[in-house]
């Protein structure tokens, strides 16, 4: 249900753009998600699917890049967590900030 | 077809165009979050998201808190569930105004749907709008309402392992409820587990304990509430 509003959204971004570069075919979507967002993949590519359909976009793969989780660390500087709770994986302090995990990106498209 | 990624699908690979963009597709419900936080601003009103699971006892808190602050403060409240008016006929007998808002099969509250309840004329004079998300402890985490807080609650029944098991949630709120106190000699909730968890994934959150049957730990949530609107420190 959350997904299906990602996928709507996602959908709108993606023909917007190929309308401004006057696509007349949608081959792939790369969308980049952050390591705690609450999305499901599969069911991000089963609304996407249901959303383009008819479109120009109905055949378009849609290439999801999940990001590792980061966090600051005032040792190490930027890291990659294991999880939200997990401890530095360098010099194992619990005393680091999680950055934006969150973010959900359209990154690229191919068209022709 | 490309061998390497099987891009490209079409026989002819040269005519296709490659565009790398960088769009943030959280922007529809952040452009939306944006306009509601605009009119609270307009109207001085200071806005609240309540999450948590169903029969945490998000209703229940309102119930037995709002009517001790109601004097001081202008209060309104807006429901959301699935189905029903349950909720808003619970707390429209305290007195308090309040709108329900059925989502049908929406699993969080959408910003439209809250600024379109929010420009009901009986509310256009309050300090504070309380909203109580559909209850569910994932979706209402991330889906923005231009709320000012967000509160996310637990009740002991549920096990102190919800922190670890729902990270995404507690790191996004400002506040954590724990309900339900009053039956902590019935269940095994071990509050040092839960706080160091809870510390763990947001340090800054303010943790209240209370009982909503007994009113123990009401003053420190009133309080709280009474210093979104007054803006002065409040110890807690």
């Amino acid at each position: 249900m959350h997904e299906m509003a990602v996928g709507k959204s996602l959908a709108q971004q993606v023909m917007e753009t190929a309308l401004q570069h006057g696509a007349q075919k949608v081959y792939r979507v790369f969308v980049e998600i952050g390591g705690a967002s609450c999305i499901n993949e599969n069911a991000l590519q089963n609304a996407f699917e249901v959303v383009v359909q008819n479109t120009i976009a109905a055949q378009a793969r849609l290439q999801i890049l999940r990001r590792p989780i980061m966090a600051q660390c005032p040792q190490c500087g930027e890291v990659e967590l294991d999880g939200l709770m997990s401890s530095c994986n360098r010099c194992h302090s619990g005393d680091i900030q999680l950055l934006d995990n969150y973010d959900l990106r359209l990154k690229r498209m191919e068209f022709s | 077809m490309c061998t390497q990624c099987g891009c490209a699908t079409e026989s002819n690979q040269s005519a296709v165009s490659v565009i790398d963009i960088d769009v943030s597709l959280h922007s529809l419900n952040e452009k939306h979050a944006e306009e509601n936080r605009r009119w609270f601003g307009e109207h001085n009103i200071k806005c609240l998201n309540i999450i948590g699971s169903p029969g945490t006892g998000k209703t229940s808190l309102l119930e037995a808190s709002l009517p001790l602050i109601a004097n001081e403060l202008s209060i309104a409240v807006i429901e959301g569930d699935l189905a029903s008016e349950i909720d808003a006929s619970r707390i429209a007998k305290t007195g308090i105004p309040v709108q329900q808002i059925n989502t049908g099969l929406g699993c969080h509250l959408e910003s439209q749907d809250v600024l379109a309840a929010a420009k009901n004329q009986e509310y256009s004079d309050i300090d504070l709008l309380i909203v109580e998300n559909v209850g569910n402890l994932v979706c209402p985490a991330q889906a923005e309402i231009g709320e000012d807080k967000k509160i996310v609650m637990l009740s002991v029944a549920e096990g102190d392992d919800k922190p670890a098991k729902y990270p995404e949630t507690f790191a996004a709120a400002d506040v954590i409820v724990v309900s339900k106190m009053d039956l902590m000699p019935y269940v095994d909730f071990d509050l040092t587990r839960f706080s160091d968890d809870v510390a763990r994934l947001n340090a800054a959150a303010t943790i209240i304990y209370l009982s909503s049957k007994t009113g123990s730990g009401l003053p420190a949530w009133t309080a709280w509430l009474q210093s979104q609107v007054n803006q002065a420190e409040v110890s807690i």
